[in-house]
C-alpha cells in the first residue's frame, strides 16, 4: 500500500512494568549471539561432558548393561567429589571460549551502531539494561556450569541404587556436594560474565573486545608468575583461572591446599573483579558517553 | 504548552552549551533551528534527561525532567541523527524489540512494528537486516522506531540527513503528516530552513545556547509596514549615520541589502528625507515580508552583533 494512503495511528494500550520490559534485553541479546552458528556448536560441545558423565553413570549403575557391553564387573568407581572438580576444570575452558565468542557481540556492536542511544531513549534504567545483558551471558554460561551440575547431581540421585553411599550419607556427605558445586559454578559464571561484558563495553569494535578479553584472562596470571619468578616472592595469583581453580580445591579437597590461599582471599579477589568490571560497564554506558556525537 | 524550559544551563567542562535558555513550546509541530553548536541536540538530550542540568528546569507535559526522566522518556519517541541499528536484526525484529522495551506486550509490539514500517514505506524490506538497507531506508526505520510505541511527543534530530531529494520529500511528508494528524507533538531539529518551514507551524531559533527567537512561522513572516529593504547608490556610511541619528533600526540581509525599520509614526516619506540628507539615491526599495531564512539570519545577526551601525 503506498505511503500516502496510510495515516499515522497513535497507540493507547496497556504499558507493561519495567521488570517485564527488561526481559526482552536477554532475549534479543541471545538472538543476536545465536545468529552465528558457532555459538550453538560451542553450546553443543559444552554439554558433551554432561552426556559423557550421564552415560557413564548409567553404565555404572546398570549391571545388565555392563554385561551386555562386556565391561569388567566393577568399573572404575566414580568418586563423587572428583566428578564435580574435573567437570569444572574442563567446563571453565569451554566457558572461556563461549565468553570470547559471545560477549564481544553483546555490547560493542550496540555502541558501534549506536542502537544503544535508541534503547536508552526508552524508559528503562541503565542498571536494568546491564542486568539484562548479565542475564543473557550469565544464563548462557549457567547452561555450561551449575545447571549441568544440578542435572548431574539429579542423575546420581536417580540412578544410584538406594544402598549406595550417595543415599546412605545423603545429608552429611552427598548433599554438601550440591551447594559446593553450585557455589563454584555461580562464581565462575559471574566472574566470566562481568569480565566478558566489561571487555565488550570498553570498545566499539568486537575484535578489539576479544583482544582485551584475552589480556584480562591471561594477563594477571602471567604478571603474577613473572613477579614470583623474578623476585622470588610468593605473590597470590589473582587471575580468574587461579581464583576458580583455588576455589575448586578449597571446596572439593579441603585438606589439599596448593597455595597460601583461603576463602577470605578468594572472596576479596572475586568481589574486586566483579566490582571493577561492573564499574567499567556502568561508566562506559553512561548517557553522556552514549549520546556524545 | 507541552514543553517549558526556564533558565536552563548545561555545561560540558567549562563550556556552557546551554546558557540560561528559556522557551515554551506549544502547537503541534515546532522546528528547532540553529547553526552547528547552537545547542539543539544538547537541548534534546536535556529534555530526555540524558545530560544533567546545572540550573533551571524543563517540564515536558507537566513532568519535571530532574525527577521524572523515565516518565518523560515513556512519552517521547526519539529519532537520532546518526545510524542506529543492531547488527543482524531485521527491521521488524528491531522495532519489536524497541516496542517491548517501551512497554508494549510482545504481541502489540509485533503488530505496531509491522504497522509503523508499513507507514514509513518499508513494507517489503522489513525482514532484511537493517544494515543492508540504503541510507534512506535506514532513516525511515529510525522514524518507524520512534513512533512504534505511539509517543505523545516525537523528537526528530535532523531527519532528512543523508537523504536524496526524493527520500527527503517523502520523509518531510511523513513528518508533516504525523504533526497534522496524529495528535502527537513534533519537535524537529534541523539546520535546513526549508524542511522546518514545510513541516512545522512554529519555530525556535537557538544560538550559543540561548533561544533567540520563538513564534509561529506565519506570524513571524507577517509583512511589516515599517520595515523596508533598500539598496543605495552613494555614500553608504553617511546614509547609515543618518539612519542611526534618526532612530532607525538597521540590519543587513544575505544579498547585502539594508533592512531599515523606521521609528513609530513614520512612513515612506521619512526614509526619502533621510536619503536626501545623506545625499544617496535609493535604488531598490520595497516593504519586507520575511522568509524563514530572513527571520533566521536576522535573529542570528541581532543576537551576535546587534543592529548595524555606520562603519560596520
Amino acid at each position: 500500500m503506498p505511503v500516502h494512503e496510510l495515516r499515522y495511528r497513535s497507540w493507547e494500550g496497556e504499558v507493561l512494568p519495567v521488570p517485564v520490559r527488561l526481559l526482552s534485553v536477554p532475549r534479543y541479546t541471545l538472538m543476536a549471539v545465536f545468529n552465528k552458528y558457532i555459538a550453538a556448536v560451542l553450546l553443543g560441545i559444552g554439554v558433551l561432558q554432561l552426556i559423557g558423565y550421564g552415560g557413564y553413570l548409567v553404565i555404572v549403575t546398570m549391571p545388565e548393561l555392563q554385561a551386555m557391553l562386556e565391561l569388567p564387573a566393577e568399573p572404575v568407581g566414580l568418586k563423587d567429589e572428583q566428578v564435580f572438580r574435573y567437570f569444572y576444570s574442563v567446563q571453565y575452558y569451554i566457558c572461556l571460549l563461549m565468553v570470547l565468542l559471545a560477549a564481544p557481540r553483546m555490547i560493542s556492536p550496540e555502541l558501534a551502531h549506536r542502537s544503544i542511544a535508541i534503547i536508552f531513549s526508552r524508559a528503562i534504567p541503565r542498571s536494568g539494561y546491564i542486568l539484562g545483558k548479565v542475564a543473557a551471558l550469565g544464563g548462557l554460561l549457567s547452561l555450561l556450569t551449575w545447571v549441568q551440575t544440578c542435572i548431574l547431581f539429579s542423575l546420581m540421585y536417580v540412578l544410584y541404587p538406594p544402598d549406595h553411599t550417595f543415599h546412605q550419607q545423603f545429608w552429611t556427605e552427598s548433599f554438601p556436594l550440591l551447594w559446593k558445586s553450585l557455589l563454584l559454578g555461580i562464581t565462575v559464571t559471574l566472574l566470566l560474565t562481568f569480565v566478558g561484558l566489561a571487555g565488550s563495553a570498553i570498545t566499539k569494535n568486537a575484535r578489539h573486545a576479544v583482544v582485551y578479553l584475552l589480556i584480562a584472562f591471561l594477563g594477571p596470571g602471567l604478571a603474577t608468575n613473572m613477579i614470583s619468578n623474578v623476585f622470588e616472592v610468593n605473590v597470590p595469583a589473582i587471575s580468574l583461572r587461579h581464583l576458580t581453580q583455588d576455589l575448586g580445591y578449597l571446596l572439593f579437597n579441603p585438606g589439599e591446599m596448593l597455595r597460601d590461599t583461603g576463602f577470605v582471599w578468594i572472596t576479596i579477589a572475586a568481589l574486586a573483579w566483579v566490582a571493577l568490571t561492573f564499574g567499567i560497564i556502568f561508566l562506559q554506558l553512561r548517557p553522556h558517553r552514549v549520546y556524545r556525537e | 504548552m507541552f514543553l517549558e524550559a526556564d533558565n536552563v544551563t548545561v555545561t560540558f567542562g567549562r563550556r556552557r552549551v546551554l546558557d540560561s535558555l528559556s522557551m515554551r513550546l506549544q502547537g503541534r509541530s515546532t522546528g528547532l533551528l540553529g547553526p552547528n553548536g547552537a545547542g539543539k541536540s544538547t537541548f534534546i538530550k536535556a529534555l530526555m534527561g540524558f545530560v544533567p542540568l546545572r540550573q533551571g528546569f524543563i517540564r515536558v507535559l507537566g513532568h519535571d525532567v530532574r525527577r521524572e526522566a523515565m516518565r518523560i522518556r515513556s512519552l517521547v519517541g526519539y529519532m537520532p541523527e546518526h545510524e542506529s541499528y543492531i547488527e543482524g536484526l531485521s527491521a521488524v525484529r528491531l522495532l519489536r524489540y524497541l516496542g517491548e522495551l517501551a512497554g508494549l506486550s510482545p504481541r502489540d509490539a509485533m503488530e505496531r512494528a509491522h504497522e509503523s514500517l508499513h507507514y514509513v514505506g518499508i513494507g517489503e524490506l522489513r525482514y532484511r537486516p537493517v544494515e543492508t538497507y540504503s541510507l534512506g531506508n535506514q532513516q525511515r526505520v529510525k522514524l518507524a522506531q520512534a513512533i512504534v510505541h505511539g509517543p505523545k511527543i516525537l523528537v526528530l534530530d535532523e531527519p532528512t540527513n543523508a537523504l536524496d531529494p526524493e527520500g527527503r520529500n517523502e520523509m518531510l511528508r511523513l513528518v508533516r503528516d504525523i504533526g497534522e494528524y496524529s495528535g502527537s507533538h513534533v519537535i524537529m531539529c534541523s539546520h535546513i530552513l526549508r524542511d522546518v518551514e514545510y513541516c512545522c507551524e512554529s519555530v525556535t531559533v537557538l544560538n550559543n545556547g540561548k533561544a533567540i527567537l520563538s513564534g509561529v512561522i506565519e506570524d513571524l513572516k507577517k509583512e511589516d509596514l515599517r520595515t523596508y529593504e533598500v539598496r543605495v547608490e552613494g555614500d553608504r556610511n553617511r546614509f547609515l549615520q543618518e539612519l542611526d541619528r534618526h532612530g532607525c533600526y538597521i540590519t543587513e540581509n544575505l544579498q547585502g541589502h539594508l533592512r531599515v525599520t523606521l521609528p513609530e509614526g513614520h512612513g515612506t516619506r521619512y526614509l526619502f528625507e533621510i536619503a536626501g540628507k545623506a545625499d544617496v539615491q535609493l535604488r531598490h526599495f520595497h516593504f519586507k515580508k520575511d522568509s524563514l531564512e530572513d527571520i533566521f539570519v536576522n535573529a542570528l545577526q541581532e543576537s551576535e552583533q546587534g543592529p548595524l551601525h555606520a562603519g560596520s
